[in-house]
């Protein structure tokens, strides 16, 4: 779809287009069998008869990357798995969503200060749409996650231009780009106030390296 | 296709277009090519919401809700647009035009099964002298996709899935293949509107309630070899996902993806309507003098029910299991029921 | 004779236990579902859940008492003292790193934090994460001389 997006201006049939185009899409988020930690138990739980994730047609959990839509990231990436989380979702055909689920995922968890073997968040590798917080999240919170993530979708533009940036545009920016994620980071630190702008710039550095380190041995 | 092509030239004319006498045949072709594929697909969209929303209730949840009303009953149109609008990704080791013919075959075989399907006295695209072999035969042809599927991947787990495949393939046609046999002799015919024609008169005619049970006991066997050679649990291990990944379709994406989805459902319609009309009387009803497309196509409704029912009761099997089931249980009983049949015919 | 007598046992065996299984699954599909409805249906969580905080800020004297015991220091606390008057100015709980493990709440001896019942907070930034449980305040100059923020 890459190659129609914003190629036309929005009138009312692209409009409508565009919303069946969506609903489709939020309406068969299949997620990938993929669990790293603890989080995937609670993962499986939604899955499951109690809370059935199916009910949103986001049941069908498919085994291969190549099938699936979303892939949620469920429980602490360590180092050495983060090139195969990376490679995962480069081998997730578009359009392909990733909700980072729990505390670890998203900015390290407990392992924040001094896992010397955890990426501090997986929004460092691979675009993140929906943070779901909880240590792990329960299943309502994935549900909850999931359908914020369905929101998101439904409000994309394929066709037509989307009228007008949402008030928190900041908030659906479809992908950010690893700089970013490092920057945001970069940001929360200094709000700290803990460390010189000097000692800020030579982490940042050092965590680009990581980060390049980390994506060369895919 | 014959009746259609005898009442089409009088409906064109009434439409007031002319068409060429030696065109009306081919067009007559063209529109039942179109109704069998619209039914495949629409039946399989159907089948596939049917699975979800069963199996929601066999693991006491509920399946789709929220799409499409209460019952989520547009669960499989979202998939299908879904499917459409992904990315079509062809691995760059992969061997294209393979990789890309694989899909296809795979459809063929089940669409072109479907010529001699008969739904009713009427409604059959064509009645083949040979039909249930001509059956069995194209529908062999899918073997070949998912064979061409896993070697062009290029991906071990694809490779692994189509030896698998092929394995219980060449295990479970022979099975299938001789558990036609005992129907063939009494029916003395291999068209299949005979075969159902000569299971008129009530229930009791019916070939599997025949005693002493040959036909019965192949029922049974044609079914399991059916359910094996559709590649559905308790023999889906050609895609088993807990060791393949996704087994020969591990890097189709998207359509090509949906292509073999749609096989397999319209797969499962064409067994469990061959089951029905060889054994179960087809299109006729349980009492004598009832007959219509709509019993075939609930005896062929509740044998896909049953199909569904087996996938969410029983566990996989593990390959050597699945071909000595093949090879040690089911041949040398459908050899004895054929044995059986053809010394009662015999007399 | 034994291995033909196995021989067809086992594949006796083999269909009976298929039919038992059916049987069961046969009765699951006929039973009511035990899916709670969530996004229409809020649960219920239980009395002693730990879920994202509650915090009570007229109470809170800004001891940093529970950012000390934050094994993980996801507290950030900010404080302008003037003789007995406390305000607090910021009390952020960072959730990209809080895993509710209620040693915050234990010493507090104020006690004003707690963990609540809500759970849902997923966010579409990864700052959205932090939670902000001071009510914003304007400080004058002076004030912010004195406004002290630490995390541990």
């Amino acid at each position: 779809m890459g190659v129609l997006e914003y190629k036309f201006e929005e009138n009312i049939i692209l409009t409508k287009v565009d919303w069946l185009l969506n609903w489709a899409r939020k309406s068969s988020l299949w997620p990938m069998t993929f669990g790293l930690a603890c989080c995937a138990i609670e993962m499986m739980a939604t899955g499951a008869s109690r809370f059935d994730l199916d009910r949103f047609g986001a049941g069908a959990f498919r085994a291969t990357p190549r099938q699936s839509d979303l892939m949620i990231v469920a429980g602490t990436v360590t180092l050495k798995m983060a090139p195969c989380v990376r490679r995962l979702y480069d081998q997730m055909p578009e359009p392909r969503y990733v909700i980072a689920m729990g505390a670890c995922t998203i900015g390290g968890g407990p392992y924040a200060l001094h896992g010397y073997h955890v990426l501090k968040g997986v929004d460092l590798i691979v675009p993140v749409d929906v943070y779901v917080p909880g240590c792990p999240p329960r299943p309502e919170a994935l549900i909850d996650g999931l359908r914020k993530l369905q929101e998101k979708v439904q409000k994309q533009g394929l066709l037509a231009r989307p009228a007008k940036p949402a008030a928190n545009a900041g908030d659906h920016v479809l992908e950010y780009s690893r700089m970013d994620g490092v920057r945001r980071k970069w940001e929360e630190t200094q709000k700290h106030g803990g460390l010189t702008p000097q000692d800020e710039e030579a982490a940042v550095e050092e965590q680009k390296k990581k980060d390049k380190e980390a994506v060369a041995k895919v | 296709m014959s009746e259609l092509a005898a009442v089409l030239p009088g409906v064109l004319e009434k439409a007031g277009w002319s068409v060429p006498g030696g065109l009306v045949p081919v067009l007559a072709m063209f529109i039942c090519a179109s109704i069998v594929a619209a039914a495949m697909g629409l039946s399989a969209a159907v089948l596939v919401w049917a699975e979800r929303k069963l199996a929601g209730h066999f693991q006491c949840r509920l399946g789709p809700v929220y799409v499409g009303g209460k019952f989520g009953w547009l669960q499989s149109i979202a998939d299908g647009i879904k499917l459409l609008l992904k990315e079509d990704i062809i691995p760059a080791d992969a061997d294209r035009p393979l990789f890309r013919l694989a899909p296809y075959l795979v459809v063929l075989g089940v669409f072109l099964a479907f010529i001699a399907f008969p739904v009713s006295e009427k409604l059959m695209v064509a009645d083949l002298n040979i039909g249930i072999f001509f059956i069995l035969a194209v529908l062999t042809l899918e073997v070949f996709g998912v064979i061409l599927a896993g070697w062009a991947s290029n991906n071990k787990w694809a490779l692994l899935g189509a030896m698998r495949a092929a394995a219980q393939m060449v295990s479970y046609e022979i099975p299938m293949g001789l558990a036609i046999l005992p129907v063939v002799v009494e029916a003395q015919s291999l068209s299949l509107k005979s075969i159902v024609a000569a299971q008129s008169g009530g229930m009791l005619r019916w070939y599997v309630f025949q005693p002493p049970f040959f036909m019965g006991v192949s029922f049974l066997i044609f079914f399991l070899a059916g359910l094996a050679s559709l590649k559905r649990a308790p023999f889906d291990l050609p895609e088993a996902e807990s060791e393949l990944t996704a087994g020969f379709h591990t890097e189709y994406s998207g359509m090509r993806f949906s292509f073999f989805f749609m096989a397999e459902y319209a797969g499962m319609i064409l067994v469990s309507g061959l089951a029905a009309a060889l054994y179960l009387g087809g299109w006729h009803g349980i009492l004598p003098g009832q007959s219509g497309a709509m019993w075939f196509l609930l005896k062929t409704a509740f044998l896909v029910f049953v199909m569904i029912w087996l996938r969410w009761t029983l566990p996989r099997l593990r390959i050597d299991q699945v071909v000595y089931v093949g090879w040690k249980v089911l041949t040398p009983f459908v050899l004895a029921c054929v044995l059986g049949q053809a010394l009662m015919a015999y007399k | 004779m034994t291995a033909v007598r196995t021989y067809f046992s086992d594949v006796f065996m083999g269909l009976w236990t298929a039919l038992v299984g059916m049987s069961i699954t046969l009765r699951y599909l006929f039973s009511k579902p035990v899916t709670e409805m969530y996004p229409d249906v809020k649960p219920r969580t239980p009395t002693r859940y730990r879920g994202i905080h509650v915090f009570e800020e007229e109470k809170c004297i800004g001891c940093y008492v529970c950012a000390k015991a934050c094994p993980v220091d996801c507290i950030e606390i900010g404080v302008v003292r003037k003789g007995k008057e406390i305000k607090i100015t910021k009390f952020d709980i960072d959730y990209q790193k809080c895993m509710f493990c209620d040693l915050c709440c234990e010493p507090c001896p104020a006690h004003c934090i707690h963990m609540g019942p809500e759970f849902e907070k997923a966010s579409f930034t990864r700052k959205g994460t932090i939670l902000q449980f001071a009510t914003p305040k304007t400080l004058t100059e002076e004030e912010k001389k004195v406004e002290k923020v630490a995390r541990k």
